[in-house]
């Protein structure tokens, strides 16, 4: 059975080779500090469910996937938006295998992301740091 | 077998595609949309006396053919015709496709037609139906993209007064 961790790692594997070097990449469930970092992403699987079906039709899961891109000093607010438009087209109608042991278990078909500026750089708890956040729908259809 | 009072909806059901060859080929509808809907059609004629239904009188029509449709997740539109090797398509079956080795469970001459059997499953494991539609024929086969995916709409007559319903 694949789990989040599983669909976070396959992208994450995909995602890494278009992104600079040393840029950290986050799933769920790592930890990691922040204040080492000056731009970070992180990723989420923040939606898994079926749609209604025959119980005989192949089992497939809706899911929603979050990416949040951070960025702070001096990384520039330009720099934040180009990691995370990067990170967009990487996802952009993805259709990525995914597999266990070598073996591929399902295709993950990923529709068109949404990306939004959440950047509250005044704010003196976040002083400097910008965050944008892309979120995307996608199928994992078995095989 | 006892009857179950627990309501059936569309994940209950299951739907097979039956030909005329013996053994018959079959297909079982695995991306279907829990949409198949039937009529039972019962034509009536009549009679009233100078206009007046109060003395007037029914008689029995002809016999009205069964109407039925369904639609269905399009995935892989031909695959037995194009190579014996890979499994029969839903798009083949309802188009009789050439080189798909499909039989009309109609005589020779006739019209091409299937068996369409609908299972459904009580979700108490008690009492299923059987739904059997034969001489299933087309009447028209639809195909539509969209967004999240795209269909095949079928829409056809069987040429019986309806259905047979066992319990199975």
């Amino acid at each position: 059975m694949l789990t989040p961790t599983d669909l976070l790692e396959a992208i994450l594997q995909h995602n890494r080779l278009a992104l600079p070097t040393g840029t950290t990449l986050l799933k769920s469930g790592d930890a990691a500090d922040s204040s080492l970092s000056f731009v970070w992403l992180e990723y989420w699987v923040d939606r898994l469910g079926s749609p209604v079906a025959r119980r005989v039709a192949p089992h497939q899961t809706d899911l929603s996937i979050t990416v949040n891109c951070f960025g702070r000093p001096p990384t520039t607010p330009s720099q934040v938006q180009t990691l995370a438009e990067t990170v967009c087209q990487q996802l952009t109608r993805l259709r990525l295998p995914i597999q266990q042991d070598t073996v591929t278990v399902g295709l993950l078909t990923l529709n068109e992301p949404e990306m939004r500026d959440l950047s509250r750089p005044a704010t003196q708890k976040s002083a400097g740091l910008r965050q944008w956040s892309i979120s995307v729908r996608g199928t994992l259809h078995p095989q | 077998m006892p009857t179950t009072p627990v309501t059936r909806n569309l994940r209950d059901g299951e739907l097979v595609i039956k030909d005329g060859s013996t053994p018959p080929q079959f297909l079982t509808v695995l991306l279907d949309e829990g949409d198949l809907s039937w009529t039972h059609k019962l034509k009536t004629i009549e009679v009233k006396d100078r206009g007046s239904i109060a003395t007037g009188h029914t008689r029995l029509g002809d016999d009205e053919a069964t109407e039925l449709s369904f639609s269905a997740k399009w995935t892989q539109l031909i695959g037995k015709s194009h190579n014996p090797a890979d499994p029969l398509t839903l798009y083949e079956a309802l188009m009789f496709q050439p080189g798909a080795n499909l039989h009309s469970t109609s005589q020779p001459g006739e019209q091409n037609t299937l068996t369409l059997e609908f299972t459904v499953t009580d979700p108490a494991g008690l009492a299923n139906d059987k739904i059997v539609f034969t001489k299933v024929y087309r009447e028209s086969l639809t195909m539509s993209e969209g967004e999240k995916t795209n269909l095949i709409a079928f829409s056809g007559r069987s040429f019986s007064t309806g259905p047979t319903v066992t319990r199975v």
